[in-house]
C-alpha cells in the first residue's frame, strides 16, 4: 500500500495506536471503542533507543509494543514482523497509527531579518514555538559587513535558516540583497551539511528567493509573511512550517524512524503541535473570558500551550527541561527561588550539584522524599521561567481585573512524568498550583498517561476519538481549585463556604489566609458550592468581596481551596518558610 | 520499563576509536600504521574568513568588463598579496588576495575569496594500529587494554603515567598533597573539593586528573585547566567507585590515555581512560547494550545509595513503591555492608 493510500485509509479509523518518542521514554497507547466511546485501553513505555549504542528509535517502540501487547492481549505484528494495519478483528492489529516526536536533538537555527526590531524580533518569537536553538542572527541593522555576516552564518553551522523581512508590497531589493549573503554562506558550507531555508518575508520576492538559492542546492520552503505590515504579526503559518521542518531534520537524524513512518503514511507530528491542537480544541469551548493552558515538562523541553478563544500561543523551551539542560535553570532563576519551595535547608552548591547530576543522568528518578521535593521545586521554577518569558506576549482577547497574575484560566492540563509519576495526586496539584498560580476558579487536569501530544496529533485521523478520550479516565481531574486573589495576614479569614453534595449532604467551613483547604469531593462527583468572600479577596465572581453559588466537580485531590493569595506570599524567615512548605503539602495531600 | 545506564569498566578489551576531523581535511596515516598518542594523524583548517570583493568597483570598470580582468581560476590556491584581478589603466589598478586562500566564486564584477583559516591537527591520543580510514574525514585506531568510561570531561586530551594521589576512593585531593614527583603523571583521586587544585596541577605540570567527583562550582576552573579532567561519578561529594579505583590502583606506573571529551549521546562518545596493555590471551570488544539480569554488577546513581556498587539479586515484576511513594520499575541489589536494597532501574548503571 502506498503512503497516500495508507494515509487515506487511516481517516476515521476505529482503533488508534499512538506512538510518542520522547527524550528518555517512548510511549505507546492503544485507543479503541469501549462501550460506544473511545477510550485509552492501555499505555506502555520503554526507554527511548535513539542514542548510542542502539541508534534505532524503532527498537524502543517495538519493546513498548510488546509490553502493550501483553497488557491488552492484542497481536500487533504478523508472522513476518510487520505491523498489522488495518486491524483484522479479534484483537489483531490496529486501524491507524499516529507518531509524535518530543525528543530533544539540538536543532540549530540561524535567524535572518531586515530590521532587528521588526522582522528579526518576529522570527525570534517564532523560534519559541519549536524545539530549536538559535545559533546566529543577522540583519541589515547589525552594522556588520556582508563578509562578517557570512562568517557568522558559516561558523554557526545551522540546520535551518529562518528568513523574514519586507512587509507585503514593501521592501524587496533589501531582502534580495540579504538573501544573496545567505546564499553565498550556504554555498560556502559543505554540501552534506547545507541548511534548509524557511522564507517568511515579502511574498512578492519569494519566487526570486527560490531561484537565488536553487543554485546552492538548498531546499527553500515558503510560508506566509510573518510580518505582512509593520503593525501586524502572523506567526501561525510559520509556526506550523517551522515545526514540520524541525521534524524533518530530526527524521533525517533518527535511525529506525522510516520504518515507523511507513505505519503512519509518512506523517510525523512534532509534539508541540499535537499539544497545541488539544488546547486549541478545548479553548474554543471554554467559558467566555477564560483560557486553557497546557503545560508539559519533560527531559527534552518544556512546552506551554495557551488557548484563548481561537488564538493559540505556543512556547517550546528546549533549554528549560528536567534533563540535559537542567543546570540552565539557574541562569534564569536564582537558587533561592528554587530553594524557597523546599521544606529542608538546601544550599546553592547542593542545588547546583543536583542539577548537574540530573543533566548527566536525565532518565534517573527521585527515590527519596528529599529528592522528590527537590524535583518538584525545580519543576515549579522551570514552569515559572517559561511562563515569565512567554505570557507577556500572549494575545488575550479579553481584559481581566488582576495585575501581576495570569489571565483567568478555565482548565490547566499538566503533562509529563513530573506530574504523572507523583506518589499522590496532591503532589501534582501543588506543583501546578505553585508554578502557575491561577486566579479565580480553575480545573486542574492530569495527563495521567502522558499522551496529550500524541492525542492531539490523532485529531488528523479521528477527531471524535480526541474529544472522547479527553473526557475519559486518561485525563482525570485533579480537582476544581478556588484561588481568591488578594493579600492579607497569615490566619486572617478569606472565605466561608457551604458545599451541598448531590445526595443532599452538606458541609461548611472557613478558610484562612495562607492555607490550602481540601474539601472531600471525589473524582466524577458534582456539588454546589456557595462562597462568602472577605472584602479583600476576589474570586472572579463580580469583584472584591463578591461571593456566589456555582457548580463544582471533584477530582483525585478533591475540591481545592487555595487561600494563599495571589501572588503567593512566602514567609521571610527561612525556618518558618520551610515549615510552611511542609504544611502546604500536608494540607493538599490530606 | 527502563534501560539502565551502562559504563565500561573493563580490565582487558579490544578498543577501537574513530578519530574524526572537525571539517574535511587530510588524513595522513595509512591502514596498519602504528601510532603513538601524540602522533598527528590528520589536518584541516577551521573558521576560514570570507572576503567579498567588488572587482568592478576596485578596477573602476563596469561589471561585464571587469570579468575580463579576473586572473584566477575557481578553487585556485593563492598566497596573500597575489593579484586576483587587474591590472587596469595607467595606474595599473589591481585587486589582491588579503591572505592565503582560494577563489570560491567570481563573475558579474564580483569575487568571493576564502582565507585559509586556522590550522587544526588531529592527534591519535592513544597508542595502537590504524585499522580503518575514511579519506579526508577520519581514521580508526585499535588497541588492547583496560577501559574506564567517565561521566564528565573538560574537553582536553593527554597521556601519562598513572599515579594514585589519594589513599582511598573517598580521599580528597588537596593542594598540600601535590609535589614535584607528580610532574608528568596522571593523578587519580577519590574526589576534589577545591577549585584552586586545577591551577596547581596544571602548573606542576601533571598530565591529567581522574577523580570520582567534584562540586559543580569547580567546572569553570576545570575547564580553564589545560590538562584533561575526567569525573567517574558526577558532581558533589561522591567517592570514586571502588571497582574503578581498584582498576587504576592495579595499573599504577602504566601509561594511560585520557580523552576528556564531552559526552555525545548521539555518537556514543564519553570521556574515557584507556590503559594500553600487552594482549595476553584473547580480548573482546566491550559488550554494548547489555541486559540487566540477576548477578549483573551495578552502581547506584542517586540517593540514598549514590555511588555504591553491588550486584542485582532479583528483578521484581511490575512497578514497585520506593521510599518516597513513587511506583517505578525496580531491581533488588545487594550492596555489601548495606545489605539488600530496592533501587529504581532508572537509577542503576551497569558496570561492564
Amino acid at each position: 500500500m502506498s503512503d497516500q493510500e495508507n494515509a487515506r485509509s487511516q481517516l476515521d479509523a476505529d482503533s488508534l495506536l499512538l506512538l510518542n518518542i520522547g527524550t528518555t521514554h517512548t510511549r505507546v497507547s492503544l485507543i479503541d471503542i469501549v462501550e460506544r466511546r473511545y477510550r485509552t485501553v492501555a499505555t506502555a513505555e520503554y526507554s527511548t533507543t535513539a542514542d548510542a549504542p542502539y541508534l534505532d528509535v524503532g527498537e524502543g517502540v517495538r519493546f513498548a509494543l510488546d509490553q502493550l501487547s501483553e497488557l491488552v492481549g492484542c497481536e500487533f505484528f504478523d508472522e513476518t514482523g510487520q505491523l498489522i494495519v488495518p486491524s483484522r478483528g479479534g484483537g489483531t492489529g490496529v486501524d491507524a497509527v499516529v507518531l509524535t516526536l518530543s525528543l530533544q536533538a539540538d536543532v540549530r537555527v540561524a535567524l535572518v531579518g531586515l530590521l532587528p526590531d521588526i522582522s528579526l524580533r518576529s522570527v525570534r518569537k517564532l523560534t519559541e514555538s519549536a524545539p530549536v536553538r538559535v545559533v546566529a542572527e543577522i540583519s541589515l541593522g547589525d552594522r556588520r559587513s556582508d563578509e562578517a555576516r557570512m562568517d557568522a552564518l558559516c561558523q554557526a553551522k545551522p540546520d535551518l535558516i529562518l528568513v523574514a523581512g519586507g512587509s507585503e508590497g514593501g521592501a524587496s531589493d533589501a531582502v534580495l540583497r540579504l538573501m544573496e549573503v545567505v546564499g553565498l554562506s550556504i554555498y560556502m558550507m559543505p554540501q552534506d551539511s547545507r541548511p534548509q531555508v524557511l522564507f517568511m518575508g515579502n511574498s512578492s520576492v519569494a519566487a526570486k528567493v527560490q531561484d537565488l538559492l536553487k543554485a546552492c542546492q538548498c531546499t527553500v520552503t515558503t510560508a506566509r509573511n510573518i510580518r505582512p505590515s509593520l503593525e501586524t504579526e502572523d506567526l501561525d503559518p510559520g509556526r506550523v512550517a517551522l515545526n514540520e521542518m524541525t521534524a524533518q531534520i530530526l527524521r533525517a537524524r533518527l535511525g529506525g524512524i522510516e520504518g515507523l513512518l511507513s505505519w503512519t503514511g509518512g506523517v510525523l507530528t512534532p509534539s508541540p503541535l499535537g499539544m497545541g491542537t488539544v488546547i486549541e480544541l478545548l479553548a474554543r469551548s471554554a467559558p467566555p473570558k477564560k483560557g486553557i493552558l497546557g503545560v508539559s515538562v519533560g527531559s527534552g523541553s518544556t512546552t506551554l500551550a495557551a488557548g484563548f478563544g481561537a488564538t493559540l500561543e505556543l512556547s517550546v523551551r528546549p533549554d528549560l527541561n528536567l534533563g540535559r539542560n537542567a543546570p540552565h535553570l539557574l541562569d534564569l532563576t536564582s537558587w533561592r527561588d528554587v530553594a524557597r519551595w523546599l521544606p529542608m535547608e538546601f544550599s546553592e552548591e547542593a542545588l547546583r550539584d543536583y542539577l548537574y547530576n540530573k543533566a548527566l543522568y536525565p532518565q534517573s528518578v527521585p527515590a527519596t522524599a528529599e529528592d522528590l521535593r527537590i524535583e518538584m521545586a525545580i519543576t515549579r521554577e522551570v514552569i515559572r521561567a517559561a511562563l515569565r518569558a512567554a505570557s507577556p506576549s500572549w494575545r488575550v482577547p479579553f481584559s481581566w481585573p488582576w495585575a501581576g497574575v495570569l489571565p483567568p484560566i478555565a482548565s490547566v492540563i499538566g503533562s509529563g512524568a513530573a506530574f504523572s509519576s507523583m506518589p499522590k495526586p496532591g503532589y501534582a496539584a501543588l506543583t501546578l498550583l505553585d508554578a502557575i498560580q491561577p486566579a479565580g476558579v480553575t480545573n486542574l487536569i492530569l495527563d495521567a498517561q502522558n499522551m496529550v501530544s500524541a492525542l492531539g496529533a490523532a485529531g488528523r485521523v479521528n477527531p471524535l476519538a480526541v474529544v472522547q478520550v479527553l473526557d475519559s479516565p486518561a485525563f482525570p481531574q485533579l480537582g476544581t481549585v478556588l484561588c481568591p486573589v488578594g493579600k492579607s495576614h497569615m490566619g486572617d479569614p478569606v472565605l466561608r463556604y457551604r458545599l451541598q453534595y448531590a445526595d443532599g449532604r452538606m458541609i461548611r467551613g472557613d478558610v484562612r489566609f495562607g492555607m490550602i483547604e481540601i474539601v472531600p469531593l471525589p473524582l466524577g462527583q458534582k456539588a454546589q458550592i456557595t462562597i462568602q468572600l472577605h472584602r479583600h479577596f476576589d474570586l472572579g465572581l463580580g469583584g472584591y468581596g463578591q461571593g456566589g453559588s456555582f457548580a463544582v466537580e471533584g477530582g483525585l485531590a478533591g475540591l481545592i481551596i487555595d487561600a494563599r493569595g495571589r501572588p503567593l506570599v512566602f514567609e521571610s524567615d527561612h525556618a518558618k518558610n520551610r515549615k510552611l512548605q511542609e504544611d502546604w503539602l500536608t494540607q493538599i495531600t490530606v | 520499563m527502563d534501560l539502565p545506564h551502562q559504563t565500561h569498566v573493563s580490565l582487558l578489551v579490544v578498543i577501537r576509536r574513530q578519530r574524526v576531523l572537525p571539517s574535511r581535511g587530510s588524513i595522513i596515516v595509512r591502514v596498519n600504521q602504528k601510532v603513538s598518542p601524540s602522533d598527528v594523524i590528520g589536518r584541516t583548517t577551521l573558521a576560514p574568513a570570507h572576503y567579498l570583493f567588488d572587482i568592478a568597483h576596485g578596477l573602476g570598470l563596469p561589471p561585464a568588463q571587469a570579468d575580463r580582468y579576473l586572473r584566477r581560476e575557481l578553487d585556485e590556491n593563492v598566497t596573500g598579496g597575489d593579484i586576483l584581478a587587474g591590472p587596469v589603466g595607467w595606474m595599473r589598478r589591481v585587486v589582491r588576495a588579503p591572505e592565503e586562500g582560494r577563489v570560491v566564486l567570481q563573475g558579474d564584477g564580483r569575487l568571493l575569496f576564502e582565507g585559509l583559516g586556522e590550522g587544526f591537527e588531529l592527534k591519535a591520543t592513544l597508542p595502537g594500529t590504524v585499522i580503518g580510514e575514511e579519506p579526508d574525514v577520519s581514521a580508526t585506531i585499535e588497541t588492547v587494554g583496560a577501559l574506564v568510561e567517565g561521566i564528565w570531561g573538560n574537553g582536553c586530551q593527554e597521556f601519562g603515567v598513572l599515579r594514585m594521589s589519594t589513599q582511598s576512593s573517598a580521599g580528597v585531593l588537596v593542594v598540600a598533597d601535590l609535589n614535584i614527583e607528580m610532574r608528568g603523571a596522571v593523578a587519580v583521586a577519590g574526589r576534589v573539593e577545591d577549585p584552586n587544585i586545577f591551577h596547581t596541577l596544571a602548573a606542576l605540570p601533571v598530565r591529567g586528573l581522574i577523580c570520582g567527583s567534584m562540586p559543580s562550582a569547580c567546572i569553570p576552573a576545570a575547564r580553564a585547566a589545560e590538562i584533561p579532567v575526567i569525573l567517574t561519578e558526577g558532581f558533589g561529594r561522591i567517592p570514586m567507585n571502588s571497582a574503578i579505583f581498584e582498576l587504576f590502583a592495579t595499573n599504577v606506573g602504566r601509561e594511560a590515555s585520557l580523552n576528556a571529551q564531552q559526552t555525545d549521546h548521539w555518537k556514543g562518545l564519553r570521556p574515557e581512560v584507556i590503559i594500553p596493555l600487552p594482549a595476553v590471551g584473547s580480548a573482546d570488544v566491550p559488550a554494548e547494550a547489555v541486559q540487566l539480569v540477576v548477578g549483573r554488577r551495578v552502581r547506584v546513581l542517586r540517593a540514598p545509595y549514590a555511588g555504591r556498587e553491588g550486584s542485582v539479586v532479583s528483578l521484581p515484576e511490575g512497578l514497585m513503591p520506593v521510599q518516597n511513594g513513587m511506583r517505578v520499575s525496580c531491581a533488588d541489589v545487594e550492596l555489601g555492608e548495606t545489605g539488600l536494597v530496592r533501587v529504581p532501574i532508572a537509577n542503576l548503571d551497569i558496570l561492564e
